[in-house]
């Protein structure tokens, strides 16, 4: 295993995309952060209602509401590091090197197991970015009068690492399956925003909730509803938690056996 | 003698077009291979199912007469097709990972750059290569921690002559030091200096398989040379070993049934009256064994 994250490491370390997309990551949740209530303003995320609501007077990023708030935002911005884990799978295909890996003697599972390292160490780095900047900013913004338990709701952040985790092996089966870079992101893309929404009209509804996409957005419910007195789900749903995981190992165990039966 | 490769029956399709039809062949410790044949013979894809790239249909295939797993292929070194790297790491950064992946400890990595021609431009990142130093560099790669076997599909591509000779120079070198060698060339010449056994393919099939010297076996032809052409010729013609005559360069070339030996040839020649200025053995040609092999046989 060592060997591995060693060889996964030589590949991303001299790589600029790898440290420009990391970099944009990291910046595009700092600057939602900064920005936040404008950031929550400008999407709406369709609820006409949340417009009209004078969000500066709301306990956003105060506990326990900042641990759901905040990494539902943060949750947009995984498609950015997706895109690291894409082009390191289809500049492998494209640079022929993962040939080459294999003629050296690496094996097609060890192979696959580097890549599902980088985007656990993804998923990691955004998950630790994540879970300091809701602590800095939620004890900055504690009222001292009020204390609580300030990580009563930090359930999200593991939800949050599951979420970019699965997300991660999901674009690493689409872009092994594909092999080229643009494809794989505007099929990714497509799969979330249009086929899945059509292919969710001819399901009974009780199953159109656990298509792949709509299972691991909905990790993390929508929270800014309550705001404007609607109800929402404040805790992470266990069921959910496992349907993604059986996820992430359904999309491992069919990159894996593409990778095994394809020729390189 | 220890077999290095053992292959059995192997057969490969791509759709609706067969490139390997149940291929047989056995590599012994030490020898220098060569795998020869015309572009679409099976060659490559012979190398990529026994490196592990390409699935096969049918067959098997056995490294060291232990298997087919990854770890074997951390004992040879390879160059299939084209030199893959990662084009933004620098020359040496690039071997550092293939050492890695070859989990060799002491890779001598600067030793094996410049064994290839190109430790000056260790630091230099990949993509700034010309197609000759990426050849050396796959080269230099193919070489580290001294594998037990050198597999080196085409390794002369790109290069310029002197690179050429650096490449037949380093085979050799290597095949000195007991290393197995598998060499698919399309320089004949090159594979004829270099390697000890051939095996000849042509649609997926092998046509031929042995020793070198086996196959060149007869086909030396004698060179020789007079200040009366057409007397020389008419007198050769007479002897009855002689079983074919041509004309190169001022030489007449003369091939010679076998059991007979050259100096019978001179002493008839003196005998006839025949000036001799010049009287030699050509050795036979890969080549043109090779072109004649690919016209007759099926």
């Amino acid at each position: 295993m060592n060997r591995l994250i060693r060889v996964e490491f030589r590949k991303q370390i001299g790589s600029k995309s790898f440290w420009i997309l990391l970099i944009l990551h990291i910046a595009a949740i700092f600057l939602s952060i900064v920005n936040f209530q404008k950031f929550i303003q400008n999407v709406q995320f369709n609820v006409n209602d949340i417009s009209e609501v004078d969000l500066s007077i709301m306990p956003l990023l105060t506990y326990p509401d900042i641990w759901q708030n905040m990494t539902y935002v943060a949750g947009f911005f995984k498609i950015i590091l997706a895109l690291i884990i894409i082009t390191s799978i289809t500049n492998e295909i494209a640079n022929k090197t993962l040939r080459q890996n294999i003629i050296d003697g690496m094996s097609r599972e060890g192979f696959f197991f580097s890549k599902l390292l980088l985007a656990g160490f993804l998923a990691l780095v955004s998950t630790v970015i994540i879970f300091f900047a809701i602590y800095v900013i939620g004890t900055y913004n504690q009222d001292p009068e009020n204390v609580t338990n300030i990580f009563e709701g930090s359930g999200f952040v593991a939800a949050y690492f599951l979420e970019l985790l699965t997300y991660f092996i999901y674009a690493l089966f689409v872009a092994l399956l594909v092999k080229r870079t643009g494809l794989a992101l505007v099929l990714l893309i497509a799969i979330d925003f249009i086929f899945e929404p059509i292919l969710s009209i001819f399901l009974p509804d009780v199953l159109d909730g656990y298509l792949p996409m709509a299972v691991i957005d909905n990790l993390i419910r929508f929270p800014f509803t309550r705001y404007v007195g609607m109800e929402v789900e404040t805790t992470v749903s266990a069921i959910q938690m496992i349907i993604v995981g059986l996820y992430a190992i359904f999309f491992s165990m069919a990159a894996l056996t593409w990778l095994k039966r394809s020729d390189l | 003698m220890k077999n290095i490769l053992n292959i059995s029956g192997l057969a490969k399709r791509y759709h609706n077009v067969e490139a390997l039809k149940g291929l047989n062949l056995e590599i012994q410790k030490g020898q220098v291979y060569g795998l020869l044949g015309p572009n679409g013979s099976g060659k490559t894809t012979t190398l990529g199912i026994v490196l592990g790239v390409i699935l096969p249909n049918n067959g098997t295939y056995n490294w060291f007469g232990m298997g087919t797993g990854s770890s074997l292929r951390k004992r040879i070194g390879a160059l299939l097709e084209k030199p893959n790297f990662y084009p933004h790491l620098t020359a040496r950064n690039n071997l550092k990972l293939a050492a890695d992946i070859k989990e060799i400890d002491k890779p001598a990595i600067d030793e094996k750059l410049e064994l290839a021609g190109v430790l000056q431009y260790a630091n230099r990142k990949y993509f700034t290569f010309s197609t000759g130093m990426k050849q050396r560099l796959a080269i230099a790669s193919a070489m580290l921690g001294n594998p037990e076997v050198l597999v080196l599909d085409e390794p002369t591509n790109g290069l310029d002559p002197e690179g050429i000779a650096d490449v037949r120079k380093l085979i050799q070198h290597t095949a000195n030091n007991d290393t197995t060698i598998i060499l698919a060339s399309h320089l004949l010449d090159e594979v004829q200096k270099v390697c000890s056994h051939v095996a000849v393919l042509k649609s997926g099939r092998k046509i031929f398989n042995g020793a070198v010297s086996d196959l060149l076996l007869g086909t030396e032809r004698l060179e020789v040379g007079s200040d009366d052409i057409r007397l020389l010729k008419q007198v050769l013609l007479e002897h009855p070993a002689v079983k074919s005559l041509d004309e190169e360069g001022g030489l007449v070339l003369t091939e010679i049934s076998e059991g007979y030996k050259a100096g019978e040839i001179s002493a008839f020649l003196i005998k006839k009256g025949v000036n001799i200025t010049h009287f030699s053995k050509r050795a036979g040609s890969l080549e043109a064994e090779f072109l004649a092999m690919l016209t007759t046989k099926e």
